[in-house]
């Protein structure tokens, strides 16, 4: 298939896209193939190694997409793509959102929520707003791409991104955290809003592609700034509708949870989550270390498929050598999880991280993980 | 109430982030004639210590964090007019802020609380803030320390600029680079030239007290 003149990549290899299909659905039907497959959750790294900013990759979808499909090939990933960001449906809800060099797209300027009172003018768009807002226009831009382009790669993907952290900025987060004492009902009201608005934007892609796999984050809602007790309340509780809702419209049924920062306090109030067969649970840290393989393994083991977490730190900083040796050890103790393995990095793999890095994952992966 | 009723009020109500207390406090710390930074440090600063060992041991987090510092702060607006000017000119100064190109400050903002408590005057630079305005500021404040978080690896270069920039504008001598963040590392802050790293805001506070000579 001949690539597009805007994003110009050469075809991607077919025979390793069959291969890497197998190896990518061998956790969810429970036949592992040849080895443990490997996501470092590749998003702006794969523009910048080919010659574009991280800034570009944000602000162009079809380039994002079709370098994720590109560097997959590359490094021998996930037969999959994906493009998103953090404060998704936000500009739906007031805010304003600026693309900088350094940064995924972040809320700038005034917040919609300046006091309390301005929570009841808050209006929750429904799905016929969301296609016709901007969020819903970009994935749309960039999946209906993949799909005329890359058709084999293709996933919907609604990125729920962090309930909590969306609802944060909608009044800016020192103030959100703080009514979580001072103004709960607000912070509900709040989190109710996003919830709702996300779980319309979930119906609104599964209405256009049929179905729309769904990536779930606890960022704001960790142990760094929570207790578990609120974690809970204005966390996992409103994943739990969001979840159950965007099912019933269409949206699933894969479902991947990521638990970003630290959850050393509170990742075990996550076993109340909603699991489909075809989940994927994925803790990022446990203090300042990577969550170890064996708990997650231990807890999550039986209910989802797990996905390890080499430290960004180490793959940004450290040597392929220091990552070789890191994959091996995870590899090791989580390969034979009853639900399947991924090996992953606690986070996104940092835009910069040098190539190596994600090559000594790789190759760990098929020394260490073979079935 | 007796002196050591008062700033132990003072220190509980900051705990509890009570700011109606601390406030009631603060006018009866002047009215009963306790130096203003002694109802501060012996008060509010005191609360602010448990406070940062309750966060240290999980049995507070960032919003309970951020109720204290609001009854401390009530206290210190309504203390911080009768400061004597020779306690003020004597505070080190520190100043602070999210690295250009990042705008994550929730962990910046909690070290400014938490150094403020300590006794530092502090010049929050806010979030993304120019790796010049940084430096220009440090030297025309001729702050003793420059606190420099971020949360990306992407924006960790431009710590290296700040340290650049103050060698350039020749007060690297002078002023000590604190760094912090969850990318960064006591490692990196040698391979930049900074001075120190601080895990968390409570490391931050040893960690300044020590850069500032106190």
């Amino acid at each position: 298939m001949s690539a597009p003149p805007e994003v110009f990549f050469p075809s991607i290899n077919t025979d390793w896209h069959g291969h890497a299909a197998k190896r990518f659905a061998g956790p969810f039907v429970g036949v592992p193939f040849d080895r443990v497959d490997v996501d470092p959750i590749i998003l702006p790294h794969a523009a910048i190694i080919n010659g574009y900013t991280l800034k570009e990759f944000y602000m162009r979808p079809k380039l994002g997409l079709a370098s994720v499909c590109w560097t997959n090939e590359l490094y021998d990933l996930l037969p999959v793509t994906h493009w998103f960001y953090s404060n998704v449906w936000l500009r739906e809800l007031g805010c304003k959102l600026e693309f900088k060099e350094t940064l995924p797209p972040v809320v700038t300027g005034d917040r919609p929520i300046k006091n309390p009172e301005d929570a009841d003018k808050l209006h929750i768009p429904d799905v016929s707003e969301i296609e016709k807002g901007p969020t819903f226009s970009g994935f749309v831009e960039g999946y209906d791409f993949v799909k005329q382009y890359f058709p084999n790669w293709f996933v919907p993907i609604h990125f729920t991104f962090c309930l909590t952290a969306m609802a944060a900025e909608l009044t800016g987060v020192d103030k959100f955290m703080l009514w979580t004492l001072k103004q709960p009902k607000i912070c509900h009201k709040l989190m109710e809003t996003v919830m709702e608005t996300s779980t319309n934007g979930a119906i609104a892609l599964a209405k256009r592609y049929g179905f729309a796999m769904m990536v779930i984050g606890g960022v704001l809602a960790n142990s760094d700034l929570l207790q578990p007790a609120k974690v809970k309340e204005f966390g996992m509780d409103y994943h739990i509708k969001h979840v159950k809702k965007a099912f019933k419209g269409g949206a699933g049924p894969q479902l991947w949870y990521h638990l970003c920062g630290n959850h050393s306090r509170d990742y075990m109030i996550w076993k109340d989550e909603f699991f489909s067969p075809f989940t994927v649970m994925h803790i990022g840290y446990m203090g300042k270390e990577s969550f170890p393989v064996s708990e997650a393994k231990k807890v999550y083991g039986n209910m989802a498929t797990i996905m390890s977490s080499v430290d960004t730190k180490l793959m940004y900083r450290g040597t392929p050598k220091e990552v070789y040796d890191v994959s091996k050890q995870m590899i090791l103790e989580g390969k034979d999880s009853p639900r399947g393995f991924v090996h992953g990095c606690a986070c996104e793999v940092p835009a910069y991280t040098p190539p190596g890095n994600i090559y000594a994952m790789v190759k760990a992966a098929r020394e260490w993980g073979k079935y | 109430m007796d002196r050591a009723e008062i700033l132990k009020g003072l220190a509980d109500a900051t705990v509890a982030g009570d700011a109606e207390t601390t406030a009631k406090l603060a006018n009866e710390a002047l009215r009963t004639g306790i130096d203003a930074y002694d109802a501060i440090m012996g008060g509010c600063a005191e609360g602010m210590k448990v406070v940062s060992n309750k966060y240290e041991t999980g049995e507070m987090y960032v919003p309970e964090i951020l109720l204290s510092a609001e009854a401390m702060y009530a206290a210190i607006d309504i203390l911080k007019p009768h400061l004597k000017v020779e306690r003020a000119a004597a505070q080190a100064k520190v100043v602070i802020g999210v690295v250009e190109g990042d705008i994550h400050d929730i962990g910046k903002n909690l070290v400014r609380i938490m150094l403020d408590a300590s006794g530092f005057k502090m010049f929050d630079l806010g979030r993304d803030v120019p790796v010049k305005d940084m430096a220009a500021k440090a030297a025309t404040e001729g702050a003793q320390v420059v606190a420099i978080s971020t949360l990306m690896t992407t924006t960790m270069p431009n710590m290296k600029r700040v340290v650049d920039e103050l060698k350039a504008l020749g007060v690297k001598d002078k002023v000590k680079v604190l760094i912090g963040g969850a990318p960064t590392s006591e490692e990196f802050a040698k391979s930049i030239g900074a001075d120190a790293w601080a895990k968390d805001a409570t490391a931050a506070i040893k960690v300044a007290e020590k850069l500032a000579g106190r």
